[in-house]
C-alpha cells in the first residue's frame, strides 16, 4: 500500500492510501497518522478512493489514528469509501461512530 | 479411502447407540424426579428436603444438559492440507515463569514445520527474558507505553496488545509451558479453508501427570466427548491454548466491541451531563447573564447530542461538536471568579472515571456519576466538569490502553468470552482431537486450587456479564452449550444437600425422602445403570471418575467462585485473582491440609454420622434399609470427597525425569510415599454397609414371627371386635384373636411373648392403619417397677369431625387378660391388676383419629396413634403401619409448633420419645389407597 500526503490549512493533512488496507499494511497507516500529528497537523482526512481492500485491522488502524488525532485536540475523517469499505464498516458497526464523506471537501467542513 | 469409511461407520452406529442411551438416562431421570417431587418430598423435613430436592433438580438438569451436548457428538477426521500462503504468528504468554521453561517452549514453537514467526509475549517484561529470546532469533513483545496507567487485563492485555503489534493472518497461541509439536500447524491450519472458521482448539494434555492424576489435572471427558459434543453444535469452546484463530475474526470483534463501548459511555456521559448543567444553571444565575447564556447553550448542545445520537448521527461526529460548543462557552467566561475556578477544578481532577482491573475497565462509575451530578458547580466548573466526563468517555476509550480490545476482557478467563462473542458474531469455531502439544500441570494442590478457581469465576463472570441464553446471534445449541459449562459450576451448592441429607438423617432421624422402599429404588437404580451405561460407552477407555470427583469435591471453591463472581460483577469487589503457578510452590512446609478444611471437616462429619447411624440401628433406631442406603450413600460421599485429602497429600510427579522439562524439574524432598486414605476409607465404608446389610438379613430371618408380617389389610378391628378378652386368653396363638390364620395383620395375641422392644422399661405402641381406615393399636408398657394398674387416658388430639375414642379394650397383665372397660371416651379409665405385672399389654381400637384429606385421594391425617398411659417409665416408641405410610409429626402443646419426628422403617414410622416429649401428641401422614 501507498500512503501520499498533502498539507491543508495550518492544521490539516490528506492521507490519500493506495493499495489493499489489511493486517500488513495497518501499521504503515498508523504511523503515517502518528506523524502528521507530531508535525502539528491533527486534523487528518484519510482517503480511501484508491483503496482496493479493507479489513477489520485495517478499520482498527483507523480507530487508532482518531484517537492520535482527538487525543492532539484535533480529529480524523475519511472519505472515498467504496462499496466493500462501506461492506466491513456496516458489518462492524463503525459506520455508527465515523461516518465515510463523500469527498475531502465535506470532510473538512466545519474545521 | 476404506478405513476412513469404515471409522465413519463405526462412528455414527456409536452416536446412534449414544442418543438411544440419551433418551434412555433421561426419561428414567425424570420419571424419577417427577416422582420425587409429586410424591416423595418429605415436606414435613422441609430445611433438608427442599435443598435435597432441588440439588437432584439441578444434577437432572446437568445431565440434560450433558445428554445435548452428546446428541450432536463430532468426531472430525484430519484436516484438509493448509493453503499454502497463510502467514502464522505463533505467540507464547508469559507473565513470571521461569525463563528456561519459557525458552524451551518458545524454541520447540520456533521448530514448527510451517513457516511463521515465533513471539514471546513477556508481561513481566524482564530483561532476561528478552536477552533469552533475542539470542534465540524469537520476536519479544511487551506492553507498548499506551498501558501504562491503563488496565492491563491479564493474557487478554498481553494477547491484545501482541495483536497491534504483529501482522500474521492467524495466530497461535501457547501458554509458556506448552510444548508444540513441529506438526501442529500443518495438522490444524486446513480448517481454516472455510472462510468462517474463526478457531481451531486442539486438546491440553500435561505430561509431568502419571497415571492416577491425583490433582485431576487432565480433562480427558472435556478434551474429548464434551468439546466434539459442543463442536456439533458449531460451539466448540476456545480454551486459551493450543489453538489457532483468524486475526480477521478477532480483529471484527474487537471493532464491534469498540463501537458498543464507545456508544455506551457516550450516552452515559451525556445524560449525566444533562443533570451536571441543570444544577449549574441554578448557581449560574448569581454570576450574572454570561453565565446563564454559556450554562443554558451548553444545556441545548447535550439535549441536541442525545437527539442526533438517536437518530443515527455518528459518535465520532456528535462527540466532536459537542466539545466544539463546550470550547466556545468556555472561552466566553474566562473572567470568572479564580478562586471558585480551582476549587471546582481540583474536585474535577478526582472525577473517579474508575478501572476495574480484573474485569471490564467500567468506564465510568455509575456511583461516581451520580456524585457527579449532585455537585454545586460554578458554571465554568460545570462546563470543565462536563467536558472531562465528555472528553474522558469520548470516542478514544481514553480509560483502556487500547481502543480496539480483540480478546475480551470482561472476564478473567477471556478465552470463553471471546470464542462466545465470535459465536454471536456468526464465526465457526472447530474441536480437533489431537494431541498436538503437551504441557505441565500444577503440582500442588494450592496451586491447583487457584487454577480452578480462577477458571470458575471467569466463567461465571461471563454467565453474569454476557449471559448467554440472551445473547444476539447465537444458535439455541450454542446458547445451551455455554449456559450448560456455567451450570455445572454451581455444582457447589447442590454437593452441600448431598453431604447434608444422610448426616441430617443419621444424627436427627429427619429423611427428606418419604420412603427408601421398592418405589424408591425401582425409580432410582435403572437412571443410576443406565447413566453408568452411557458414561462408559461416552467416555471408552477414558477416565471419567476424578472429573466426577473434582466437580463435588471442590464444593468448597465452587461456591467461594460463586459469591466472588457475584460480588464481583455485581457489587465492583476484586475476584482475588491469582496467575496459576507452572511449577510447584515449594514454600508449602507441610501438608496443606488448611486449603481443604471443609472437605475435611465434611468427612469427619459424615463418618460420625456413620457410627451415629450404625449405633442407632443397632438399637433399633432405624431400619435396616433406610441406614444402608444412607451409610451407601455416606461411603460415596467420602470416596468422592477422600480425593482432596490424597490432592493435599501429593507430592507432584514422581514420573520419569527425562520426560520433564528442565525448568520444571524440581528438587524433590525424599518423602515416604503416603499412603492413600481415600480408598481405605472408601474400602472400610462399603464393609461396614456389606456387614450392616448382612447383619440386617439375618435379623430379619431370626425376627420373623409368623404374627409379625404386617401388611395392609384392614382385619384388625374385626380381630379387636371378638369382644370378650377372656376369649383370648390362652389361646392357641396360630388362632389369634379371631383373625385367624388368613389374616396376617391381625393381633398378636393378647397372651403371647412381647415384642423384644418391650423388653426394657418404657412404651412400645404399634399402630396399624388399614386401607379403610381403622385404626388398631397394640400397646405394650413395662416399669422400672411391677406395676399395679395403669391409666389409660384419650390423647389430646384436636377436635375433628367425630369424637376420638378407643372402643374393645382389651387389657393383659403379664400375658394374663384382666377385666378393662370396653370403650374409653371421655373419663379416665383405670384398669387395676390382682398381682403386680412387669409388662402389660392393651389393645384397643381408636376411633375418630382419621382424617382424610379434601383434595388429595387417598391421603389422610391420623391424629393420634395411641391412648396415653401412666404410669410411664423409660422411652416411648411409636411404630404406625399402614399401605403407606408418609410421615409423623410430634406436637408438643399449643406454644409450639407440630414439628417432624422419627424415620421411615422397613413397614412405615417409627417415632422414639425420651423425657417430655414422651406426652407428645403423634400424628402420621397416611396414603390410603
Amino acid at each position: 500500500m501507498q500512503i501520499a500526503k498533502s498539507d491543508i490549512g495550518q492544521r490539516g493533512a490528506v492521507l490519500t492510501l493506495d493499495g489493499r488496507l489489511n493486517m500488513v499494511s495497518a501499521p504503515q497507516l498508523k504511523t503515517a497518522v502518528t506523524n502528521a500529528v507530531a508535525e502539528g497537523r491533527s486534523q487528518v482526512v484519510v482517503d480511501l478512493s484508491a483503496v482496493t481492500f479493507l479489513d477489520s485491522s485495517g478499520l482498527g488502524a483507523l480507530i487508532a489514528g482518531l484517537k492520535a488525532a482527538r487525543q492532539a485536540s484535533g480529529d480524523l475523517r475519511m472519505t472515498g469509501a467504496n462499496e466493500q469499505v462501506r461492506t466491513v464498516l456496516r458489518l462492524t458497526n463503525l459506520d455508527r461512530v465515523l461516518r465515510p464523506y463523500d469527498t475531502v471537501q465535506a470532510a473538512t467542513d466545519g474545521w | 479411502m476404506s478405513t476412513s469409511t469404515s471409522a465413519g461407520h463405526r462412528a455414527s452406529l456409536r452416536l446412534l447407540l449414544i442418543r438411544i442411551l440419551v433418551v434412555l438416562v433421561l426419561s428414567l431421570g425424570a420419571n424419577y424426579l417427577a416422582w420425587r417431587w409429586l410424591v416423595s418430598v418429605n415436606w414435613e423435613a422441609w430445611p433438608i428436603a427442599v435443598p435435597l430436592i432441588l440439588a437432584e433438580t439441578y444434577s437432572f438438569i446437568d445431565a440434560c444438559l450433558f445428554g445435548l451436548t452428546m446428541w450432536r457428538m463430532r468426531e472430525r477426521g484430519p484436516a484438509p492440507a493448509p493453503a499454502e500462503d497463510a502467514t502464522v504468528d505463533v505467540f507464547i504468554t508469559t507473565y513470571n515463569e521461569p525463563v528456561e521453561l519459557v525458552m524451551e517452549t518458545a524454541l520447540a514453537a520456533q521448530r514448527i514445520r510451517w513457516p511463521h514467526e515465533t513471539w514471546v509475549l513477556d508481561d513481566g517484561a524482564r530483561p532476561e527474558m528478552r536477552e533469552a529470546a533475542e539470542a534465540a532469533g524469537i520476536g519479544y513483545v511487551t506492553r507498548s507505553e499506551d498501558w501504562a496507567d491503563k488496565p492491563r487485563h491479564a493474557k487478554a492485555g498481553n494477547l491484545n496488545n501482541a495483536l497491534f503489534a504483529t501482522t500474521g493472518e492467524f495466530l497461535m497461541i501457547l501458554d509458556a509451558d506448552q510444548i508444540p509439536s513441529p506438526d501442529i500447524l500443518h495438522r490444524t491450519l486446513g480448517w481454516f479453508h472455510d472462510e468462517s472458521v474463526a478457531l481451531v482448539q486442539t486438546p491440553q494434555w500435561f505430561h509431568n501427570v502419571d497415571e492416577a492424576d491425583v490433582l485431576g489435572s487432565q480433562a480427558p471427558l472435556f478434551y474429548g466427548p464434551i468439546q466434539q459434543g459442543k463442536d456439533g453444535w458449531n460451539a466448540a469452546f476456545f480454551c486459551g491454548s493450543n489453538a489457532v484463530l483468524r486475526r480477521e475474526a478477532l480483529m471484527q470483534i474487537g471493532v464491534v466491541g469498540y463501537v458498543r463501548e464507545v456508544e455506551r459511555a457516550v450516552r452515559d456521559a451525556l445524560r449525566t451531563a444533562k443533570s451536571v448543567l441543570t444544577a449549574a444553571r441554578r448557581t449560574a444565575q448569581e454570576h450574572g447573564p454570561a453565565a446563564v447564556a454559556a450554562v443554558e447553550s451548553l444545556q441545548q448542545a447535550a439535549s441536541r447530542a442525545l437527539a442526533d445520537l438517536r437518530a443515527g448521527t455518528p459518535v465520532a461526529e456528535v462527540t466532536y461538536g459537542f466539545q466544539q460548543v463546550v470550547d466556545n462557552a468556555s472561552r466566553g467566561l474566562v473572567e470568572f471568579d479564580v478562586a471558585a475556578l480551582n476549587a471546582d477544578l481540583a474536585a474535577i481532577s478526582q472525577v473517579p472515571f474508575e478501572a476495574d482491573r480484573e474485569g471490564e475497565g467500567v468506564v465510568v462509575d455509575a456511583a461516581a456519576l451520580d456524585r457527579l451530578a449532585e455537585r454545586e458547580w460554578s458554571p465554568l466548573g460545570a462546563l470543565e466538569s462536563v467536558r472531562a466526563l465528555v472528553s474522558t468517555v469520548d470516542v478514544l476509550r481514553s480509560d483502556e490502553a487500547q481502543p480496539v480490545m480483540p480478546m475480551a476482557t470482561i472476564s478473567v478467563t477471556e478465552d470463553m468470552a471471546t470464542a462466545m462473542r465470535l459465536h454471536s458474531a456468526g464465526w465457526r469455531t472447530v474441536y480437533h482431537h489431537e494431541i498436538l502439544a503437551r504441557g505441565l500441570a500444577p503440582e500442588d494442590l494450592g496451586s491447583m486450587l487457584h487454577q480452578r478457581l480462577r477458571w470458575a469465576q471467569g466463567t461465571l463472570q461471563v454467565m453474569l456479564r454476557e449471559n448467554p441464553l440472551v445473547q444476539k446471534g447465537l444458535s439455541a445449541g450454542q446458547r445451551l452449550m455455554y449456559f450448560g459449562t456455567m451450570w455445572s459450576y454451581l455444582s457447589g451448592f447442590a454437593a452441600l444437600a448431598y453431604i447434608a441429607a444422610p448426616i441430617t438423617y443419621f444424627v436427627l432421624g429427619i429423611l427428606p425422602v418419604t420412603t427408601l422402599g421398592t418405589d424408591f429404588m425401582i425409580r432410582l437404580i435403572p437412571f443410576l445403570i443406565a447413566n453408568q451405561i452411557l458414561f462408559t460407552v461416552i467416555g471408552w477407555r477414558v477416565k471419567t471418575w476424578r472429573g466426577q470427583q473434582y466437580s463435588l469435591a471442590l464444593f468448597p471453591l465452587w461456591i467461594r467462585a460463586c459469591a466472588t463472581a457475584v460480588g464481583n460483577v455485581w457489587f465492583g469487589r476484586p475476584l482475588g485473582f491469582v496467575v496459576t503457578p507452572k511449577t510447584k510452590q515449594d514454600d508449602e512446609p507441610k501438608v496443606p491440609y488448611h486449603l481443604i478444611r471443609p472437605q475435611i471437616i465434611a468427612i469427619g462429619l459424615l463418618l460420625v454420622a456413620a457410627v451415629v447411624g450404625v449405633v442407632r440401628w443397632s438399637q433399633g433406631a432405624f431400619g435396616g434399609l433406610p441406614t444402608a442406603v444412607n451409610l451407601v450413600w455416606i461411603a460415596y460421599d467420602v470416596a468422592v470427597l477422600g480425593i482432596v485429602v490424597r490432592a493435599a497429600r501429593h507430592r507432584g510427579y514422581q514420573g520419569a525425569e527425562k520426560e520433564i522439562p528442565a525448568a520444571a524439574r524440581i528438587a524433590q524432598r525424599p518423602e515416604r510415599r503416603s499412603r492413600a486414605l481415600s480408598p481405605v476409607l472408601l474400602r472400610a465404608a462399603v464393609a461396614i454397609v456389606a456387614l450392616l446389610v448382612v447383619a440386617e438379613a439375618v435379623l430379619l430371618l431370626v425376627r420373623r414371627d409368623p404374627n409379625q408380617t404386617d401388611s395392609s389389610s384392614s382385619a384388625g378391628s374385626s380381630a379387636g371386635a371378638s369382644g370378650d378378652p377372656s376369649a383370648a386368653a390362652g389361646a392357641d396363638p396360630s388362632a389369634g384373636a379371631g383373625g385367624g390364620a388368613s389374616d396376617p395383620a391381625a393381633a398378636r395375641p393378647l397372651a403371647a411373648e412381647p415384642p423384644p422392644e418391650a423388653s426394657q422399661p418404657g412404651t412400645y405402641v404399634e399402630t396399624r392403619v388399614s386401607a379403610a381406615g381403622d385404626v388398631q393399636v397394640e400397646q405394650w408398657v413395662r416399669g422400672t417397677r411391677p406395676l399395679r394398674g395403669i391409666d389409660l387416658t384419650l390423647p389430646a388430639a384436636a377436635p375433628g369431625d367425630r369424637p376420638v375414642r378407643a372402643t374393645d379394650v382389651e387389657v393383659a397383665a403379664d400375658r394374663v387378660p384382666v377385666d378393662a372397660p370396653g370403650t374409653i371416651d371421655v373419663a379416665q379409665a383405670r384398669v387395676s391388676f390382682d398381682s403386680p405385672a412387669d409388662v402389660v399389654h392393651v389393645r384397643y381400637t381408636l376411633d375418630g383419629v382419621v382424617e382424610r384429606s379434601a383434595s388429595a385421594p387417598g391421603r389422610a391425617l391420623v391424629r393420634a396413634l395411641a391412648l396415653r398411659v401412666r404410669p410411664m417409665a423409660g422411652p416411648a416408641r411409636m411404630r404406625v403401619t399402614g399401605p403407606e405410610v408418609l410421615s409423623a409429626a410430634c406436637d408438643s402443646g399449643p406454644s409450639a409448633a407440630p414439628r417432624p419426628c422419627g424415620g421411615p422403617d422397613e413397614e412405615g414410622w417409627t417415632v422414639d420419645l425420651r423425657g417430655p416429649q414422651r406426652d407428645d401428641l403423634v400424628m402420621a401422614q397416611v396414603n390410603l389407597s
